[in-house]
């Protein structure tokens, strides 16, 4: 019995460790894979499993959770239970879960070996095009922060300070910190934080911003994560879009 | 925990073991990562949930008139809204072909080897691009 913060839904759940040593799990043991209840619209779609390392279902993170906000899973969000892997991307997040299976050899279905790959490079970062790339099975997730009260052309007026917000979270670590830059990545400086609710949750961020010369500013959030990971100048590119974690930035008018 | 969580607790143990598959190991191994532990006190009594039902949203939006747009709409709104389809990045007509496939051959979608090109054609007529460039989508089914 454990919570996560996700966002900040408190998710509640228990250990899939408990549940597997429950059970028990035998030496040999490499992976373990999860199912759902939801299937294809046509039976030919391969039904979504997804697998973890046997080491990482087992490291107490990870969690099958069956509340949010201290009630009941909502249908959408997966009821009855599902499977929570903090700091991995969302499809290991498997939603209806119904079915563990401890595997002694590697997981070769197809959601593991054909889809959510990405090119085993720094941020899965390739050239278009790009041939006889490494692929990998996604995971880690990186860091990422977020405008949420100032939108592509806004107005703000010159001289009177706003208090400019977000979220930002660390990815596969804490949030370290927030950086904010008023002048398109010249100069940055430090953003407030608001509650840690836990290492993998949403973290609300602001910066009073004060602009003293009318025109367009171009504003710009980075998230650092405790791993010293810090978002990157220049959006990544692969053929699936994964892992997009290029600064945000908007351009006000102060005026 | 708070409270509301507390509530929670009795109905666990059971159900959730209730979902396990165990299939590893096929001979007996000599040592294990973790043995199953005793049953015993921990267990409440069986919880039943309780049922629920959502209605989703059933979407009215088929695709814009066009050569193509009935092999479209008689498709791709198998799996997909068109405002899904539409708000992809404009590809090429070459890039429409591999995402088409994809579907075809990774999803099992009905569209006939025949219809492939005029669907092609129609995606990019709405949502495309010329070619400027190595193709940006490597069909990799995701």
């Amino acid at each position: 019995m454990g919570q996560r913060r996700h966002g900040k839904c408190p998710l509640g759940g228990v250990r899939l460790r408990d549940v597997l040593d429950r059970a028990g799990v035998k030496a040999g043991s490499l992976q373990v894979r999860f199912n759902g209840l939801d299937t294809g619209v046509v039976p030919q779609t391969p039904d979504f499993m997804k697998s973890l390392d046997i080491d990482h279902a087992r490291d107490g993170e990870v969690m099958i959770a069956y509340a949010m906000n201290g009630a009941l899973l909502p249908l959408l969000n997966g009821f009855p239970l599902r499977l929570v892997v903090p700091g991995w991307y969302a499809t290991y997040w498997v939603k209806m879960l119904n079915d563990i299976e401890v595997l002694d050899k590697p997981d070769d279905n197809f959601w593991t070996t054909k889809a959510y790959l990405i090119p085993d490079t720094p941020f899965a970062n390739i050239v278009p095009g790009q041939k006889d790339v490494k692929m990998v099975a996604i995971n880690r997730m990186l860091p990422r922060s977020f405008f949420t009260n100032v939108q592509n052309g806004a107005v703000l007026k010159v001289g009177q300070t706003t208090i400019v917000r977000g979220i930002a979270f660390g990815g596969d670590a804490a949030l370290a910190k927030v950086l904010f830059s008023a002048d398109s990545g010249g100069r940055w400086q430090e953003a407030r934080l608001g509650s840690d609710h836990g290492k993998y949750s949403f973290r609300q961020w602001e910066v009073p911003l004060r602009l003293s010369s009318s025109g367009l500013h171009k504003l710009m959030i980075k998230a650092i994560n405790a791993a010293g990971s810090a978002q990157p100048d220049h959006a990544n590119w692969n053929g699936a879009g994964f892992m997009r974690n290029v600064i945000e930035s908007v351009s006000v008018q102060a005026a | 925990m708070n409270a509301s969580m507390r509530d929670f607790v009795p109905m666990w143990s059971v159900p959730v073991l209730l979902g396990i598959a165990l299939a590893a190991g096929l001979t007996w191994p000599r040592t294990v990562v973790s043995k199953p532990a005793a049953k015993g006190a921990a267990n409440g009594p069986v919880q039943r949930w309780a049922k629920v039902s959502v209605d989703l949203p059933a979407s009215q939006v088929t695709f814009p008139p066009g050569n193509g747009s009935v092999i479209a709409n008689a498709n791709c709104l198998i799996c997909h809204s068109a405002g899904m389809v539409l708000r992809q990045p404009p590809l090429t007509q070459d890039e429409w072909t591999v995402e088409i496939n994809k579907m075809r051959n990774a999803f099992g979608a009905p569209l006939p080897a025949d219809q492939v090109e005029a669907l092609a054609k129609y995606l990019c007529s709405i949502n495309g691009q010329s070619p400027n460039g190595p193709p940006a989508v490597d069909g990799q089914a995701s």
